[in-house]
């Protein structure tokens, strides 16, 4: 679009006049902040009867997912992580070139919004030493928020994945945070001494108490950080939040196999003190999934009808790829005489990749003896339709 | 001598291999079997699949659930 120059001296960037059937409308892309001005250089300009100088007012008038003029920066310095945030132009923000961001009411029951205009520099550091929850040498994302604490802007960050070490080496996930818009969030100062070290806390330079908070993007690191915490590099992305980005939980894809098919085998899979290994039980379900991101989460769930010519322990684990150890194992102690039984596993994994990975099922009885998968005595249960199945889901971290 | 790994009604979506390093995949009669040292016989694969019927002896019964016959005798012997 191209600027509009008046015959009084005004000039407006990006803006335009368009005939829309029924009349001319004026209109203004970009530069939102010169609506005063264009009012008076429209009304300077009018003449005729179809200029409907009132509707410039309506053109220009923000909702509440119009955040406008918003770029995020991210440097480093002495190991710490600084957000700024900017202007689109990448300057910081001044009072005849803000920053607008829309937040929900503050009380509950209105359905409005306040905007807050930023009007001056704005950015949060994250000391060195502070992890956000974060792990080392393993992906992480940490998102951008902002709160409007009665009026005053104020600059916040969140890891949203609490991981333990578990069976997947640091990448276990164990709770993802309920991050969204339509909530009154708290946060806890940074306190600039390294110590903001908590997944699922909502990190700002000064606290707040429940306020209308905003998301505003996120930044990641696709391979984490060396030492969780210093932050020597500048984040490998950094994503402002819009339509058609999902939220921590959401989930980004599925893939899913189901199978009625009979299957017989007869290897062991030993009920001992040892994490199960690739090459005990029999394989007889896997799964690949390319993740689109390794700062996301995987979420793997099976279920598995079998059952056992004779009375023993049936052994299941869940593998992936070309590992040796199980990621998760269980074990179902298998009476005789009776139909199948079901058998389900499930897990929740940060990704750490974004190249195909395959998950294995296998199972196997304690001793000799005969697993029939989808079956009894090794034939075949409900004309293949048995309800065995491994889903896979990539969700957003 | 073949060593079967699985016995399958449909072709699974992964190869032999994923049961053993040395694992091949045939095609026996209307089975797919995952095996080692060589194609099985069909009198082999029906041996998994219909293995004999094991009768077990009362002592071995009793001795499956952790009871012996003497404990048994003592049990039934008490008014």
């Amino acid at each position: 679009m191209a600027d509009t120059v008046f015959t009084n001296g005004v000039t407006l960037s990006d803006s335009g006049w368009f005939n829309d059937t029924n009349r001319i409308v004026y209109t203004i892309l970009a530069n939102a902040a010169n609506a005063a001005a264009a009012r008076t250089a429209l009304a300077a300009a009018a003449s005729g009867a179809n200029n409907d100088i009132t509707s410039l007012a309506a053109v220009t008038s923000q909702s509440f997912g119009d955040i406008r003029n918003l770029s995020l920066v991210a440097s480093v310095a002495a190991n710490a992580l600084t957000i700024a945030l900017k202007t689109k132009a990448g300057t910081d923000a001044t009072a005849t070139d803000k920053i607008s961001i829309p937040f929900r009411s503050a009380t509950a029951a209105n359905g409005d919004f306040a905007t807050v205009d930023v009007t001056s520099a704005s950015s949060l550091v994250i000391s060195n030493g502070s992890t956000l929850g974060s792990v080392a040498n393993i992906a992480n994302r940490f998102w951008v928020v902002g709160f409007n604490d009665a009026g005053t802007f104020r600059l916040g960050l969140v890891n949203c994945l609490t991981t333990v070490a578990g069976a997947g080496s640091g990448r276990d996930v164990t709770a993802i945070y309920p991050l969204r818009d339509d909530v009154l969030a708290s946060s806890t100062a940074e306190g600039g001494a390294g110590a903001a070290d908590s997944a699922q806390v909502i990190y700002t330079g000064t606290a707040v108490s429940a306020k209308a908070m905003r998301v505003l993007g996120y930044l990641e690191y696709n391979v984490g950080l060396g030492t969780a915490g210093v932050y020597a590099t500048v984040p490998t992305k950094l994503q402002l939040f819009g339509p058609g980005i999902s939220l921590p939980g959401q989930v980004v894809q599925t893939v899913r196999n189901d199978t009625g098919a009979v299957a017989t085998g007869t290897t062991v899979m030993p009920f001992d003190d040892t994490i199960p290994q690739i090459t005990e039980g029999n394989q007889y379900m896997t799964q690949a999934i390319t993740p689109s991101n390794a700062a996301n989460v995987l979420a793997v769930d099976l279920l598995a009808q079998l059952s056992l010519v004779s009375a023993q322990v049936s052994g299941h684990a869940l593998f992936q790829d070309a590992v040796a150890n199980a990621l998760k194992a269980g074990n179902f102690n298998s009476p005789v005489g009776t139909g199948m039984f079901a058998f389900n596993l499930s897990m929740r994994i940060l990704s750490s990749l974004v190249v195909s990975t395959t998950f294995r099922y296998r199972s196997g009885a304690n001793a000799a003896n005969t697993t029939s998968f989808n079956g009894s005595s090794a034939v075949r249960i409900y004309g293949g339709v048995g309800n065995s199945f491994m889903q896979v889901q990539e969700i957003m971290g | 001598m073949s060593i079967i790994r699985v016995i399958y009604e449909k072709e699974p979506n992964f190869p032999a291999t994923d049961q053993h390093p040395d694992a091949v995949r045939y095609n026996v009669g209307e089975w797919v079997v995952d095996a080692i040292g060589g194609e099985p016989t069909m009198a082999e694969i029906q041996a998994i699949l219909k293995p004999p019927k094991v009768v077990l002896t009362t002592r071995e019964k009793l001795a499956d659930i952790g009871i012996t016959a003497e404990e048994l005798k003592t049990e039934l012997a008490r008014p």
